[in-house]
């Protein structure tokens, strides 16, 4: 499936098979893509053409384990925002090749994975800088529950002559419980001068200090470690405009980790 | 009606013991104030009635309306009616006030509260505390100033309807017009919820608008005297010293954290 956006748009796709997005020049708008069904892989490709401004929001809804590929290009000041929610209690496989191809061009990709027991969240996610002025950024959150599984490895690229561009990311896993492994590996190619890179990256416990402060105001520990693992998945929901849409997922984020447990 | 009755109570942290048998009574519509030297074990009192995992309750009791407290986790002890608005409010980056408290509000209630009602009762608590409008939105008490976080704590208290509140110095970092706000906050709440009141000050103007029905003051882990607020003024024109010599106590020094040298850590010391 291939659909092209033009000028202002808003649109909401449930999908079950590979999609092909083409944003036109100079539009601007947000997509909602809920990809479930049958499938075991599903691919799916952006392409922001000149000085369109986008933001993509793609939630796992599949019930089965599954490998999600994205992939993206962004072209002469082009700025695309594009995230992934995965809520599922099933494995997941998530592979992210970003392109920047023209100068000017900007890609900001989130990812928010929770990790339940036994369900390995695996990624490889690139993001490479073709030439001058370009900017990429990955933000990548985790929760891992008692037995979660997440291991993760985000490339910022910047090849040889693509001077003048920047590659940040920032890696936060926040673990929980006991008999989880999360594995997170940033990496930065630089293969030019004059570039500006970075990358962050925490994996840890909740602070006590924390967790007394929000126990002492009632919440029980399944609560407040639920409320501490909101913060990790809301800053991709920030991609989601429709505040029908942004209610209803922070709801279920909210039931998914514990918080309406009274 | 609340009572919080505490008896006999030792307390530890580390193994070294804070409090040495502490004997307190606060009932609804009461407001106690509690003073003494730093470093003596007010903030431990209050950090024990409320469960924090860092003091050890050696020995005593402390009951709310007859119900053991020790025996309640943290969560507990806050539904039961205790707050304890804290001297070192901690930063909660990710989750917003309106989060925060809209969860701690339906844990203590069987169907959650309506949206309307919490937006109605949040709006209240900052308009009272004349807080930036903002608030529900921020994160919980990141970037906030010392003022705005003691400002925070009240205006949890306020939609957290406790029963019985301790406040452990809550007017430091405060200025002079956000002490008296503060201090209207909470004798409000009093008069209407009829609530007890422990507070922890040493800044007799605070007290002075709060009116505490009772006073004691602590040295060396012991309630050593208790009185009305004529023990107040004594205490802020006299100081504590008197207490040592009428009382023949000793008040507990407070250690000054020695400086880490380089030469501690990282290099052996030879002859």
């Amino acid at each position: 499936m291939e659909r092209t956006y033009v000028n202002q748009f808003e649109d909401r796709i449930d999908l079950d098979q590979d999609v092909r997005l083409v944003f036109d020049e100079r539009s601007k708008g947000s997509v909602l893509l809920f990809a479930g069904g049958s499938e075991e892989m599903i691919r799916l490709s952006f392409e922001a053409k000149a000085g369109c401004d986008v933001k993509v929001f793609v939630q796992n809804a599949f019930d089965h384990d599954v490998k999600i590929v994205l992939e993206a290009e962004a072209k002469h000041d082009a700025r695309l925002k594009l995230g992934l929610l995965d809520l599922q209690d099933a494995a997941c496989t998530l592979e992210f090749e970003g392109e920047l191809t023209e100068q000017g061009a900007d890609i900001d990709f989130y990812s928010a994975q929770l990790c339940l027991a036994g369900r390995k969240k695996k990624g490889a996610l690139n993001l490479t800088s073709r030439v001058p002025h370009t900017f990429g950024n990955m933000h990548n959150f985790a929760v891992c529950f008692d037995g979660g599984l997440y291991d993760t490895a985000a490339a910022g690229r910047i090849v040889k002559g693509a001077f003048a561009s920047e590659s940040h990311q920032e890696t936060r896993v926040l673990t929980m419980g006991k008999d989880h492994q999360a594995t997170a590996v940033p990496i930065l190619y630089i293969d030019e001068n004059d570039v500006k890179a970075s990358h962050a990256l925490t994996i840890g416990q909740p602070d006590a200090e924390q967790l007394y402060y929000l126990q002492s105001r009632g919440l029980s520990t399944k609560q407040a470690v639920g409320l501490l693992s909101i913060g990790y998945f809301k800053p991709v929901l920030s991609l989601i405009d429709d505040e029908a849409v942004r209610n209803e997922l922070e709801e279920q984020m909210e039931q998914r980790v514990g918080l309406y447990e009274y | 009606m609340s009572t919080l009755e505490i008896k006999d109570l030792h307390v530890s942290v580390e193994d070294k013991e804070i409090l040495k048998g502490i004997n307190l009574t606060v009932h609804s519509d009461e407001m106690h104030a509690l003073m003494g030297p730093n470093g003596n074990g007010k903030s431990t009192l209050l950090a024990a009635i409320m469960g924090n995992p860092k003091y050890t309750v050696t020995s005593g009791s402390i009951e709310l309306d007859g119900k053991n407290v020790l025996e309640m986790p943290v969560d507990e002890r806050s539904k039961a009616g205790l707050f304890l608005g804290m001297q070192y409010p901690s930063e909660v980056a990710g989750v917003t006030n309106s989060d925060f408290l809209r969860t701690a509000i339906n844990a203590r209630r069987e169907r959650p509260i309506s949206l309307f009602q919490f937006i109605k009762e949040m709006d209240r608590g900052i308009r009272e505390l004349e807080m930036k409008p903002d608030l529900a939105h921020r994160f919980l008490n990141v970037g906030f100033s010392g003022g705005e976080k003691k400002r925070n704590e009240i205006v949890q208290m306020l939609m957290l309807k406790p029963g019985m509140t301790m406040l452990d110095e809550i007017d430091s970092g405060l200025d002079v017009d956000a002490l008296r706000i503060v201090a209207n906050a909470v004798l409000a709440a009093k008069e209407e919820q009829h609530m007890g009141v422990l507070v922890v000050s040493h800044y007799a103007r605070f007290l002075d608008y709060l009116k505490p029905t009772h006073a004691h003051i602590l040295v060396d882990g012991q309630i050593v005297v208790s009185g009305g607020p004529e023990l107040i003024h004594k205490v802020d024109s006299e100081g504590y010293d008197w207490i040592e010599k009428e009382y023949n106590v000793q008040a507990r020094k407070e250690e000054k954290k020695k400086p880490v040298l380089l030469e501690n850590c990282g290099a052996k010391k030879t002859e």
